[in-house]
Formats: C-alpha cells, sequence, structure tokens
C-alpha cells in the first residue's frame, strides 16, 4: 500500500456491506464468507478479494459436457460455445472471484468479439492477457493488448501498412480505451502511422500460430509523427505510452473502472483519490479498487440493490450459490439469450450495463437459466414429506437458492404462494414437491435476484 | 382517418419522460395509455378499464399539451380510439444473411451491363432466354427460380433497387451487418438499431411486441434505448417452463407480483420488465391455445415448409392478433454466402423466399393489413460481378434491396446496374444508392417520421419508396 492513501473504511451496516461487497467484486457471497467477515470485518473481506490465494485458484468438478450417453471434457479452443463455458467454469469455481470479475470488467473495456476474430484459441490467449493483469499493471495490460493477436485481427493492426494505415486501433485506442476526449482526427492519423508494420503470413498452420505473425520493420512509416503535441518517429509501443502520459488518462480510466462498480457518478472527492491511486501506485489497478471498495459512494442503497447484475453475473452466482457445476452446453446458448455471452460483445464499446440488459427476452433467458439449474438438481415428489409446512418449504428453498437478498414484498408473496399451495391429502405427493420447486425458481429469478 | 394521417399523428406523439416534461415547466401534460395506440380501440374497450383507472394506472406515453389540443386525456383517448382504428403503419425487414448476389436475382439482359455481365460471369451466369422477364423492364429478367418474386412484382406490389449501398462498403459480414442494422456507417460505435431508434421515437414503454424479431434471439436492428422490444419466433414458444411443476399459472401469478414498491431506478426496472413477460405470455395465450388445438386455419397461400416460410406464417398470425406490432424483423432460411456451387443453393434460396413471401402478402390481406405493412428485403452486400473458379462469387458492393407492399412505389427504380467498368472497380458494382436514402423513404412516407430523429449523421435525400 505504500504511497497511496487509502479512505477509512465506511461506517455502514456490515451484512449489507458484505453482500454488496462480494456481489460486485466477485460472484456473490457464500455462507462461509458471511459468517468468516462478520467476525473479521469489512477491511479483511475487502482485503482478501484483493489478494487472492496463489496457485490451486479453480475448486470442484472440472467442467464437463455430459450428453446422457457420453462425458467429454471442454475443448474452449476449437468447439463453439466452449469458449463460452470455459470461462464461465472460472467464475463458477474460482477462489479469485475478485480477479475473475475484473477480468470481465476489462473483456468489457477492451471489447474484443470472436465474430471478428478468426480464431477461439486467440480469444483464450487475450483472456489469459486481461486475467494476468486484472489487478496489476494497466501500462502492461495496454501493451499487451497492442501485441495480442485476438486484438490485432479485431481492429486491423494486422496488415496496418506504412502505405495504408489503418486508423482503427488507433482511433479506439485514444476514444475507449485510454482517453475519451482530448486528442484531435490528427493524433488519430499520425499515430496510426506509427502503429504500422504488423504482418500475418497466411501460409501454412492455424490462425492460432505465434509464428505467423511478425512486426515487419519495412512496412512501418518510420518518419516523424507529431501526437498531442511531441514529435518523434514513434514507434507502436511509443503510442501507448504517450497515451499513457496523456493527462486526460488517468480520470478516464479510474471513472470507467468506478462505472463497473458503482452505476452513479464518482463524487469529485472519490474521483480523485482514483486518480492519486492511480498515479502514485504507477498506473496499477489494485490500488484503484481498492478505492472504490473503501468508499462510501459503493455503499449506497444497500437496502436495495441499484444495479442490474450482467448476465453472467448472474448466472455464475446462481451456479456458485447452489453449487451446480458445468455438465451442459446449455449455459452458453442462455447466454446468449441473456444478452452476454463472453468473447461475444455487440461491438468495441463493449455491453451496454446495467438497465439495459433487462429486456423482456432476456428476462425470459435469465427465466429459463434458472429452470435449466434446477433440472439440473431436479428430485423425485417422493423426497419431500407430503406434509411439510409453508414455512419448512420457504427455508428450504431460501437454503438452495444461498438466502439471496429480497424485499418484504417478495418475502410476504412467497409466504401467500406457500401457504396457499397446501397438499390435498395424504396421497398427495406432487404438491409439498412442486410447492419447493416453485419456490426455488422464484428465489433464483425473480426480480430481486436481477439486481446488486 | 387513414394510416397515412396517423402515422404523421404518432410522429407528432413525441414521447417524452415524465422528468423532462416537469423540467420544462409550465407545460401541461396529457397522459396517455399506449397500449391503446398500440392495439387500436377494440382490445382496449375490450379490457373495460373505467376511465377512473387509466387515469390512476398504465399510462405509459406523455404528450405535450400542444399535440392534443384541448382534449381531455379521455376524450384524446376516444380520438385515439378512432384514429387507431385504421391502424398505423407496420414494417417487416426480411434479412438475406450472407450476401444475396443481387446481380443474379435481377440479371442484366441488355445494354453494356449484359456485355459485361457475359465477360466475367463465364461460369455461373444466367443465359437470356432462361431469365423470367420483367414486363416494363426489358433490359433485366429475373432469377429463374423467381416466380414467387415475379409473381408480387407484376401484380404492382414491388419494388426494386440496384446496386444499393454506402460510401465505404468493406466486404466484412460483421461490419456490414452492422451497418446496415443500425443504419451508421460507423458500424464499431453503433449501440442501437434504426428500427430501435424508431421505437425509441414513437414506440411505448410497455409494449415490447411493438418491436418483434420473428427469430430465435434478439436483432440489433430493433435495439433500442429505452423502448421494450422482444424476440420470438413462434407464439407458442413464450412460455415459461419450470421443471416437474403442473401448475404454472399459479406460479406466474405469484413470479409476476414479485419485488413490489422500488425504491432504486435498478430495481423498478426489473420488477417492470417481469410483469411486461408474464404479460406477453398471457396476450399470446390464444394463438398458443390455438396451436396446441391443432393449428391455426390455413392461410389463404400456402407459406413453404421452411423457417422462412414459418417466420413469415408465425409474424402474420401475431399482426393479425391486434398485438400492437410496428415493425418486425425475419431472417430468411437461405444461406446467401455462395462463395461455391452457387447456382443450386441461389435457386433454393429465391425460391423459397419468393413462395414465402407470396404466401405473406396474401396472408396480411386477407387479414385486412394490406394498407398497412411494407416489407422491406435486404442483405449486408452484394457480391462480385466476376463469378470464382469454385462456381461462387465473392463479397461485392452494390446489392439488391426490395420493398413488397400494396403501397409501395412499384417498379425498378434505377432500372440499370451500370456495371461500368469491371476491371477498374475490382469487380465491385459502383454504388447507386446509398441504403439510407431507401430507409429514409421508408421512415417518412412510410411510417411518418422524419428521417433525421432516426438516423443520426444523415443529410441525405430520401427515395420516393412509397407510391
Amino acid at each position: 500500500m505504500s504511497g497511496v492513501v487509502y479512505p477509512p473504511i465506511p461506517r455502514v451496516p456490515l451484512g449489507q456491506a458484505l453482500e454488496r461487497l462480494f456481489w460486485r467484486a466477485g460472484f456473490g457471497p457464500s455462507n462461509e464468507d458471511r459468517k468468516r467477515f462478520k467476525r473479521l470485518g469489512l477491511e479483511a473481506a475487502i482485503e482478501h478479494l484483493l489478494n487472492p490465494p496463489r496457485g490451486g485458484i479453480l475448486s470442484g468438478p472440472e467442467p464437463v459436457i455430459d450428453d446422457g450417453g457420453s462425458v467429454r471434457a471442454l475443448a474452449p479452443e476449437r468447439e463453439h460455445g466452449h469458449d463460452v463455458l470455459w470461462w464461465l467454469d472460472r467464475m463458477v469455481r474460482t477462489r479469485a472471484p475478485l480477479v475473475e470479475r475484473m477480468t470481465l470488467n476489462l473483456h468489457d473495456h477492451f471489447a474484443t468479439s470472436n465474430q471478428g476474430v478468426p480464431s477461439q484459441a486467440l480469444m483464450i490467449r487475450q483472456n489469459e492477457l486481461l486475467r494476468r493483469h486484472a489487478l496489476g499493471s494497466f501500462r502492461s495490460l495496454a501493451r499487451g493488448m497492442l501485441h495480442d493477436f485476438a486484438m490485432q485481427w479485431w481492429q486491423s493492426l494486422v496488415f496496418s501498412h506504412r502505405d495504408a494505415p489503418n486508423e482503427n486501433f488507433a482511433r479506439e485506442l485514444m476514444e475507449l480505451f485510454t482517453l475519451g476526449s482530448g486528442y484531435t482526427e490528427s493524433d488519430v492519423r499520425e499515430a496510426a502511422r506509427a502503429l504500422t508494420g504488423f504482418e500475418f503470413d497466411w501460409q501454412g498452420g492455424d490462425y492460432a500460430d505465434p509464428t505467423r505473425y511478425r512486426w515487419n520493420e519495412e512496412a512501418w512509416d518510420p518518419g516523424v509523427k507529431r501526437i498531442f503535441g511531441q514529435s518523434g518517429r514513434f514507434r507502436p509501443d511509443d503510442v501507448i505510452e504517450l497515451c499513457l502520459k496523456h493527462p486526460a488518462h488517468a480520470a478516464f480510466l479510474c471513472r470507467k473502472l468506478w462505472g463497473y462498480f458503482s452505476p452513479a457518478e464518482p463524487p469529485a472527492s472519490t474521483l480523485r483519490q482514483l486518480v492519486a491511486a492511480y498515479r502514485s501506485s504507477g498506473l496499477r489497478l489494485k490500488p484503484v479498487v481498492r478505492v472504490i471498495l473503501r468508499s462510501a459512494a459503493f455503499y449506497s442503497n444497500l437496502d436495495e440493490p441499484d444495479l442490474v447484475k450482467p448476465p453472467v453475473v448472474y448466472l455464475a452466482g446462481a451456479l456458485r450459490a447452489t453449487r451446480t457445476f458445468i455438465r451442459t452446453d446449455a449455459w452458453a446458448w442462455l447466454l446468449f439469450q441473456m444478452g452476454q455471452a463472453p468473447f461475444y460483445p455487440p461491438n468495441v464499446g463493449g455491453w451496454n450495463q446495467n438497465e439495459a440488459f433487462l429486456s423482456v427476452s432476456a428476462t425470459k433467458a435469465r427465466f429459463d437459466a434458472a429452470a435449466m439449474l434446477l433440472w439440473q438438481h431436479a428430485f423425485p415428489d417422493e423426497d419431500v414429506p407430503a406434509d411439510e409446512s409453508p414455512e419448512a418449504a420457504l427455508a428450504d428453498a431460501l437454503r438452495f437458492a444461498g438466502r439471496p437478498w429480497m424485499t418484504e414484498a417478495t418475502r410476504a408473496r412467497l409466504e401467500r404462494f406457500a401457504r396457499e399451495v397446501a397438499p390435498s391429502g395424504n396421497d398427495d405427493l406432487h404438491t409439498a414437491a412442486e410447492r419447493r420447486r416453485v419456490l426455488r425458481h422464484l428465489l433464483l429469478a425473480g426480480p430481486d435476484a436481477q439486481v446488486h | 382517418m387513414g394510416p397515412r394521417e396517423l402515422a404523421c399523428a404518432c410522429a407528432d406523439f413525441r414521447r417524452t419522460s415524465r422528468r423532462a416534461l416537469l423540467r420544462r415547466g409550465g407545460l401541461s401534460v396529457l397522459p396517455i395509455p399506449t397500449e391503446l395506440l398500440d392495439e387500436g380501440a377494440a382490445g382496449f374497450l375490450q379490457q373495460r378499464r373505467s376511465r377512473r383507472d387509466f387515469l390512476v394506472g398504465g399510462i405509459g406515453l406523455f404528450v405535450a399539451l400542444g399535440a392534443a389540443g384541448r382534449l381531455g386525456p379521455w376524450e384524446l383517448v376516444e380520438r385515439a380510439h378512432a384514429a387507431d382504428a385504421g391502424g398505423g403503419p407496420i414494417l417487416v425487414t426480411v434479412f438475406l444473411g450472407g450476401g444475396n448476389d443481387g446481380l443474379n436475382t435481377v440479371v442484366p439482359l441488355g445494354g453494356p451491363d449484359r456485355a459485361a455481365y457475359e465477360r466475367f460471369r463465364t461460369r455461373i451466369g444466367i443465359a437470356a432466354d432462361k431469365a423470367l422477364p420483367i414486363p416494363d423492364q426489358p433490359a433485366l429478367g429475373w432469377h429463374p427460380a423467381a416466380g414467387g418474386l415475379k409473381q408480387l412484382y407484376d401484380a404492382g406490389k414491388v419494388g426494386v433497387y440496384l446496386a444499393v449501398d454506402h460510401e465505404r462498403p468493406d466486404f466484412s459480414h460483421f461490419h456490414e451487418t452492422t451497418v446496415w442494422r443500425s443504419g451508421m456507417l460507423d458500424y464499431q460505435r453503433a449501440a442501437t438499431g434504426w428500427l430501435g431508434r424508431y421505437l425509441d421515437e414513437v414506440g411505448s414503454t410497455d409494449n415490447p411486441l411493438q418491436g418483434l424479431a420473428v427469430e430465435w434471439s434478439t436483432d440489433d436492428v430493433l435495439a433500442s434505448r429505452i423502448a421494450p422490444t422482444c424476440a420470438l419466433f413462434s407464439p407458442g414458444d413464450f412460455d415459461f417452463w419450470s421443471p416437474d411443476v403442473w401448475d404454472s399459472e399459479r406460479m406466474l401469478e405469484a413470479y409476476r407480483d414479485l419485488g413490489g414498491p422500488s425504491r432504486t431506478s435498478a430495481h423498478r426496472r426489473a420488477v417492470e420488465v417481469t410483469r411486461q413477460a408474464v404479460d406477453i405470455r398471457g396476450v399470446l395465450g390464444p394463438l398458443r391455445r390455438e396451436e396446441a388445438e391443432g393449428g391455426p386455419s390455413p392461410p389463404p397461400v400456402a407459406y413453404p415448409d421452411s423457417d422462412t416460410g414459418a417466420a413469415l406464417r408465425n409474424l402474420a398470425r401475431m399482426l393479425g392478433a391486434g398485438l400492437g406490432v410496428r415493425v418486425a424483423t425475419v431472417t430468411s432460411a437461405g444461406m446467401f454466402d455462395t462463395h461455391e456451387r452457387q447456382q443450386r443453393q441461389m435457386s433454393w434460396n429465391i425460391a423459397d423466399l419468393g413462395a414465402a413471401l407470396v404466401a405473406f402478402q396474401a396472408d396480411v390481406e386477407a387479414r385486412g393489413l394490406g394498407e398497412r405493412v411494407v416489407t422491406l428485403v435486404w442483405s449486408e452486400f452484394g457480391r462480385r460481378i466476376e463469378d470464382n473458379e469454385s462456381f461462387g462469387t465473392d463479397h461485392g458492393s452494390g446489392g439488391l434491396l426490395l420493398t413488397l407492399g400494396r403501397r409501395v412505389r412499384p417498379g425498378v427504380a434505377n432500372p440499370a446496374w451500370n456495371l461500368g467498368n469491371p476491371t477498374a472497380t475490382d469487380g465491385n458494382i459502383p454504388v447507386a444508392i446509398d441504403f439510407r436514402d431507401v430507409y429514409a423513404g421508408l421512415l417518412e412516407q412510410h411510417l411518418g417520421i422524419e428521417a433525421g430523429r432516426v438516423l443520426p449523421g444523415y443529410a441525405g435525400a430520401p427515395l420516393q419508396v412509397m407510391a
């Protein structure tokens, strides 16, 4: 924490604060998380998330496709949809949820879609780059992105030749990845010249073969370029450095990162703290996230969550809460229907966040995803005592769904449902079981479960 | 009041948020129940809502008093009832995914175009005597399998636009579909679709069926900022299922009630959208039951047994049910990215498209919607003039657009492809029409909204696309 001044831990109700923290900095708390950090406190929980265990990050059964007849491993680099499942599985089984959540945030920030990249393997490699730097150095990450083959395809860096510089990457680098504003069209054009020279060998092999990519000095524009008022014979890496040194960069990036954690604008004082933490740490992400997680504004509206869970967070959270592991590829198409399949952002701007996720069809897909989850936990009618009380039925559902947040109105409605669905007699084996199923489903899929 | 007048009236109903109106201050605001504008008089009246109920709840649209004169809300409702009895305009888009070969759909038969065509289409060119004649255009002919399209054209219901594209075609499926869907050349920045923005301007905030993707997933043509839209391929599909639960009605009653009053906007949205979803299922109930009971009554002309036919048939049923659909999207079942052995695939594509459109148009007319429905057939690009060694064609500029409907301006808008010198254009067809000029024509002349409100940065001249 050297050199950075962090805000004091805000005074907020601990139980609710832990819910907020574990949901937005991960995929929801487990009961063990709740118990442990109610004892150790909010600061300990924040540091636990920021400093995950090394090694053995994934726990639980490996993901498989179980067709009923055969059980096979995923082929994330080859089979369509398995890339999505591969990452979903990491979110479900990780013991470093904040790293995984930041990887998702940075995927949205550097939004690259497999639609414009010729290989799933390249997308997986980019994903590993994102994860490596998720709480690390943004400078290393930005440089890595420049040399990332998926990004190079996606942003037309491959084959950007001195005779015809492609401005795609230069423009997005400034507008979406580092600055937002404070640059000119001329800066974009000049930067595009500096970013020339990347080539790909069309002959043989596959797109993921790194030996087919190279930077060719001959294809690079060696002339003097003028970018942000500075002149030089800039090379590709120099452009990244110029952007990171630009006065608009720190505030732009900090504001963007804040937006993944809170729906409201950061208060001016918080933004100043974020920028200070980012700059004084040498452009590292962990101090910025630490400031976010310690700021009072992050804990607004604790009694009614005010941010829509991104679909993949909703799904990974539900799978974690119910200890459900990947055994079907249905999750991939359900994520497409929910409107957020990782590796397939809609455009270079990433996903429209928050309420934009809740279209009617996407909402129905969330209900369907909960149905798919319950299908994995199907039980025969006989497992439930026919005379189970309404209270016991609701208690079962709450336990199953991982004790999610709900409004008083929801609780009252579920209690009413449980009371009204009464078994008709001792030979009615179905009704009590159905009551459990419905209560579980409503808790997993209802509107309260869509926000965090 | 005819559909044209209503279209204009709708454009004036600029939907404005309650907060924005209040901020402006002093302006009188009238609440309008949007389902009224969407569903027309019959559906609204059938619900027998009392005047008081209407004023208390179910209001989704606020209209500045200027647009409504001195009417009170209830009078305005009655006026709108009357207006809607004529029905509002409906636009359907049919997407030919992969890049349809426009040049082999409407084939040059004479003039310098024929010479260029014969010189460069040596492998899969269509012989002049095989093409189906276009009576008023002797220098053009339909693909031999385009009997359906010809039938519609000869009935004066089809508009043909040749060499349609934009100023910077780049031949990537992904880029170009995004450009066409968004109606914006900057494909990487596009977050909304052109018809989604149309709904943002004139649509309702609580009828997702107003923008209907008759597809398995959402269609970015309909991506909107605020107006709800939905995707459902078949009315029978939109049902909620839970494993081993028999009484789903009771489950959904509870599901619809969850959440209760909200303080935060995100939670409120979650509660609202849950209700909308359950309500749509309710609205579709009759169509769902119809399917369960042996299917709907047969259409006047049989649809082809393909996903194109199924989608258009499902759409016609939903249009006929008065669900307030304003815009709908359909994707053809054809595979139009014909790099190899094109002839056989293309014949199937074109025959399927034509047959499905013939059936759809007859169905729509039989349901009394012929004056309201216009169909736009589009593809993300055309293909190169020169065919390739695999007996196919590669991605090219300057594709084909078709409009269909009783009220479209019939005929070929620009009666020649004007292929020019293919050697000089790398085999690409010189772009004659900006696709946004057609969009703008449809927006202004059919949907009754100023094109600039839907197409940001557009400064072209809308084409005359309606009769």
